[in-house]
């Protein structure tokens, strides 16, 4: 390579780089911008745009912790996502078993019916689900959200299908061999040598429930159940005593403790959690 | 008797994927087929949220069709869903477009770029909020700082400036950082040798995009951008509602039909009329649907 093309090519380097971290200044503001909006007080959030608060103040932090049900909620948070995912990885994997491994009448259809129903958001549902739920007494509670995980939904079936197809077959026919029923080959087989997927499978469904906003809108009313996400818009929405003033300070504040469990999610299991999303969207 | 035996066997069979399959059985009765047949039946009647209900026929119907609020609603969901894929999708083949171009410190891009799809969406609204906000807002003292002058807009609730803002803030949801991830994988399938003879050839870096990556990646691409349509239908609910308000403001501008779902039921107490409106985004994602099935059989014929 001569000079002048080594130099081209280093004046193109630079150039890049420079877009990349433009890119990644936009990409990250509104999480700075959350992170610090949490250490102003209110007066400093509605005046100014510092990024370095002038007087920093653990105020919205102690308020918090301190003088809300912050625990309780996360608790309710904890308990939705447990309850959803142990619910969805147990019956979901279970399901995809047949669709990826077995001969049977209907296979097609059935597959073909799931992947249907993925199409339809879940949203469209909600209201019908919402008067039955409320006949049978579920209403503000968890259940609403807990139970139908624990029948499998279609997106995680559909996701452990193309997991479980891409390990060998051999090895079940070596199992049947040896006079494995099929119960025993899912049990003793295909699951333990599928604990990768059930670990992505479960980053996904946790980070989904974390973040989720539309079920407990509809489903939650009173504080018992509440979310984190739900507390955001009720609970630290405004200062105390006076439901016209926002309360920026502390939403934001509850915002950031709500922004690091992903983000520890993303530096110690980045690998499932990438892999899982690109399998997610690869292939139909 | 050979016969018999394997008879029984594949009875055997077909019990245990059965078995297997039992929990989705249950799950597709309840929790979709009898939802679905429900809500046909409730969007029938005028009932209230207190549960009061009387058949009327197809009365919700007839006055949804005669309303500009739905007509309103129909088009920003169909405006809303179209332009938020192409923006997110142009987006995050650009980043990666940056992230696959190996330099240090990608894995630190790649987290910033990320990161934000990930947070809860009530989080990344109310961050907005305040950075589109009027007076201490980090948007207008960026454009004063650049433009000298001092800028006072009010994005959200500006309705010329309210689309700007919210497809900005399209950028960092969910679907972005997918779209991103699996374009990434999807720019690396593609063979280097291909690249290598259009250097030999003397193509542009232009020449080089539309002519090799883009006609490589496009079934990926269109796959991708026709799914999450899907999920933008059913996602925008969870970015608008602490964005804009369930009456989608300003001027019921950004009222796609989930959130006028939610109005009518809850505010209204209409959940009768709720139930129609759910049938009819329940048929457009089933049009929706459909044209996925119709891309992703063309895509298989791509592949032989």
């Amino acid at each position: 390579m001569n000079k002048k093309a080594r130099t081209a090519a280093i004046q193109k380097n630079v150039i890049i780089s420079l877009i990349k971290i433009i890119v990644a200044v936009i990409m990250f503001s509104p999480i700075i911008w959350i992170i610090s909006g949490g250490f102003k007080t209110l007066t400093e959030f509605t005046t100014s745009t510092n990024i370095i608060p002038k007087k920093p103040t653990l105020d919205a932090y102690l308020y918090i912790f301190n003088s809300s049900n912050f625990f309780l909620y996360f608790r309710n948070t904890v308990l939705l996502m447990l309850g959803t995912g142990v619910g969805t990885l147990i019956s979901s994997s279970m399901v995809a078993y047949p669709l990826a491994r077995m001969e049977f009448p209907g296979k097609n259809m059935f597959f073909a019916l799931i992947i249907g129903t993925m199409m339809v958001p879940g949203i469209a549902l909600i209201i019908p689900q919402y008067i039955m739920f409320g006949k049978i007494g579920w209403l503000d509670t968890l259940l609403p959200m807990i139970i139908p995980a624990c029948f499998a939904y279609p997106y995680n079936v559909f996701l452990f299908r193309q997991f479980f197809r891409s390990i060998p077959k051999e090895l079940d026919e070596a199992a049947i061999m040896d006079g494995c029923s099929h119960v025993g080959i899912f049990f003793r087989v295909l699951a333990p040598l599928s604990k990768p997927t059930y670990a992505t499978i479960a980053v996904l469904s946790s980070v989904y429930w974390w973040n989720e906003l539309t079920q407990p809108v509809f489903y939650l009313n009173s504080e018992k159940w509440r979310t984190l996400t739900i507390s955001l818009m009720t609970s630290f929405m405004f200062i105390k005593g006076n439901t016209f003033v926002v309360n920026w300070p502390t939403i934001m504040a509850a915002s950031t403790l709500m922004i690091i469990p992903p983000m520890l999610l993303y530096f110690f299991g980045s690998g499932y959690l990438v892999e899982g999303i690109k399998t997610s969207g690869l292939k139909g | 008797m050979e016969i018999k035996r394997r008879r029984n066997k594949t009875l055997v069979n077909n019990l245990t994927a059965y078995g297997f399959m039992l929990p989705w059985f249950i799950g597709f009765a309840f929790f979709t087929v009898f939802p679905v047949v429900f809500m046909f039946s409730v969007s029938l009647t005028n009932r209230k949220l207190n549960g009061i209900s009387q058949y009327i026929g197809f009365t919700n119907y007839k006055n949804i069709f005669s309303s500009s609020t739905f007509r309103n609603s129909f088009r920003v969901t169909m405006f809303f869903t179209i332009i938020m894929m192409i923006v997110t999708a142009l987006w995050a083949l650009f980043m990666a477009f940056l992230l696959n171009r190996r330099q240090k410190l990608n894995g630190i891009f790649q987290f910033c770029y990320f990161l934000p799809s990930v947070i809860p969406s009530v989080a990344l609204a109310y961050a907005f909020r305040t950075i589109f906000g009027k007076d201490a807002g980090l948007f207008n003292a960026l454009l004063s700082l650049i433009s000298g002058s001092n800028v006072q807009i009010n994005w959200l609730f500006d309705k010329n400036t309210v689309y700007l803002a919210v497809f900005f803030i399209t950028l960092f949801t969910y679907n972005t950082g997918q779209m991103m991830l699996i374009f990434r994988s999807g720019l690396n399938d593609v063979p280097k040798e291909l690249y290598e003879a259009g250097n030999i050839d003397g193509a542009s870096a232009w020449l080089k995009f539309t002519k090799i990556t883009l006609p490589m990646i496009s079934p990926i691409m269109l796959f991708n951008t026709v799914m999450g349509s899907i999920s933008a239908l059913n996602g925008s609910f969870a970015l608008l509602y602490p964005l804009t308000g369930e009456t989608g403001d300003p001027n019921k501008m950004t009222q796609v039909l989930s959130l006028l779902i939610y109005n009518e039921a809850f505010s209204n107490h209409k959940v009768g009329y709720g139930c129609a409106l759910s049938v009819i985004l329940f048929l457009i994602a089933c049009v929706f649907g459909i044209g996925i099935f119709a891309v992703s059989k063309k895509l298989v014929y791509y592949e032989n």
